[in-house]
């Protein structure tokens, strides 16, 4: 079966600021992306879980798959955003199996 | 349960001083009536509302696998607001409006903007808290929290008080103006801080501007925000009519849900104070010491305003409460360096379950001392 290569960008971010990377994705013109939430975990700021009162400290994950400038791209704006937050972002190779769609 | 009876003996030694200034003031039958009070307030602490808050953080703290739904709680506190809203709005329409309720307002807005500026001077002074924290902290107790308010007028319908129904839109206006305060005194501590020491960090990008476009929708268009002055509206547009025709489902089944709700509060609470290792001794006593210094002022202004006792110890009740949703998600926004471990931690498991056991009888028993001819 034929396959393409192509990027996928993975980042965490707090549920507050879901608005503002969907804002960022669209500005740097991503064809696509999966929010999904995130239930519990253990990082620099300690152990965090889904299921406070408030909808602050909730995590969510992008997944964006692009062609790799693109994807590039989308890494250093979203760097940019989310200097000041907890997050994580990191850049890995995929394929794909249609590459029209990425 | 050891923790229960602490509160519980802070209780009655609060209302013993109150009995004190009481008998201080004056006569056999005013003592009568604070002995009424005392057995009240104990059934305060024995009302379902509180003895299930006590069951969820009893159970989280012998790590039970209890759990409440989170999107279940969601619905729950929409719930909550919706009711507390509308019913409030349905008791303005039958008194109308004036400029007592305006005066009120502004009165709320003032304390919510002032409180902040107190607890931040305070923090400074008593603890290490680097000042975003404070700031941060400071920006929690000035704004309120819906469910203390409710459980206070829980605590006033068991006392047989009847309450304004302007109070819910008080508590609204108080939401906000706490968070944009915390702001101003991070930002302002911050640019004091590089002027000092010759800027050698890139400007942050959080740092310009006091609060960009976007924190402004966010704060002011903030979900709770949006409900409790929706449904208070609501209630004021459809007066008793309204209520009656939607009584099955925002009258009956409320006291039901609050049980539950704070069965998930109890849980989250103790959960929070559990992982609490940032909190220090001062910060714990703040904790406690905060809410009495915010509801006296509350209660101070309820006097000026003429305020009835109902009124007046509500007033109290929210200036003393401290808030755990609306306020940590603008904060997380805003001030990101500042740890929900401390700011969280205080508001959720410290000041709300004292508000909730010692506070709220308190204040209405120093409420009705101070309103007595």
């Amino acid at each position: 079966m034929e396959t393409h290569l192509r990027k996928r960008l993975d980042i965490i971010v707090e549920a507050p600021l879901q608005r503002r990377l969907v804002e960022l994705l669209e500005a740097e013109g991503a064809r696509g992306y999966t929010v999904l939430p995130c239930l519990a975990g253990k990082g620099h700021e300690g152990v965090w879980q889904q299921g406070e009162i408030s909808d602050a400290f909730a995590r969510r994950l992008f997944v964006v798959i692009a062609p790799e400038p693109l994807a590039r791209r989308v890494m250093a704006a979203a760097r940019e955003l989310l200097r000041d937050y907890s997050a994580i972002i990191t850049l890995s190779d995929v394929e794909v199996i249609r590459a029209d769609h990425f | 349960m050891c923790l229960l009876a602490v509160l519980l003996s802070g209780c009655l030694r609060g209302l013993d001083g109150a009995v004190e200034f009481y008998s201080y003031r004056g006569t056999l039958l005013e003592t009568a009536v604070l002995a009424d009070l005392l057995s009240l307030a104990l059934d305060n602490l024995l009302s379902p509302i509180i003895l299930f808050f006590a069951l969820g953080f009893a159970a989280a703290l012998l790590r039970s696998d209890l759990a409440v739904p989170e999107a279940f709680a969601k619905a729950m506190a929409l719930y909550l607001m919706l009711a507390i809203g509308f019913k409030g709005g349905v008791e303005l329409s039958k008194q109308g409006l004036g400029w007592s309720v305006a005066a009120l307002l502004f009165a709320g807005a003032l304390l919510s903007f002032v409180i902040p500026l107190i607890a931040y001077a305070i923090l400074r002074v008593v603890s290490r808290l680097k000042a975003v924290d404070a700031a941060a902290v400071a920006a929690h107790y000035g704004s309120i929290s819906v469910v203390t308010f409710v459980a206070g007028t829980e605590f006033l319908t068991l006392m047989g008080q009847r309450f304004d129904g302007a109070m819910v839109a008080v508590m609204a206006i108080m939401e906000t103006p706490a968070i944009i305060t915390g702001i101003w005194l991070a930002r302002r501590a911050r640019s004091l801080a590089s002027s000092g020491a010759a800027s050698r960090a890139p400007a942050r990008r959080a740092g310009s501007g006091l609060v960009d476009r976007d924190l402004i929708r966010e704060i002011f268009l903030n979900g709770s925000v949006v409900l409790l002055i929706g449904a208070f509206v609501i209630g004021w547009i459809t007066g008793p009519r309204g209520l009656e025709a939607i009584a099955p489902f925002v009258v009956a089944p409320f006291k039901g849900v609050l049980c539950l709700f704070l069965l998930d509060m109890g849980l989250v609470a103790a959960t929070r104070l559990r992982g609490a290792s940032e909190l220090s001794l001062p910060l714990v006593c703040f904790g406690m010491v905060m809410p009495m210094i915010g509801a006296s002022l509350g209660m101070a202004a309820g006097l000026v305003l003429g305020l009835g006792v109902p009124e007046t110890a509500l007033l109290g009740i929210l200036s003393g409460s401290a808030s755990y949703i609306a306020v940590p998600a603008s904060m997380r926004l805003a001030l990101p360096e500042a740890s929900p471990g401390i700011y969280l931690t205080l508001s959720l498991a410290i000041t709300f379950p004292f508000n909730l056991t010692v506070g709220i009888p308190l204040y209405f028993t120093i409420a009705a001392a101070l309103a007595a001819p």
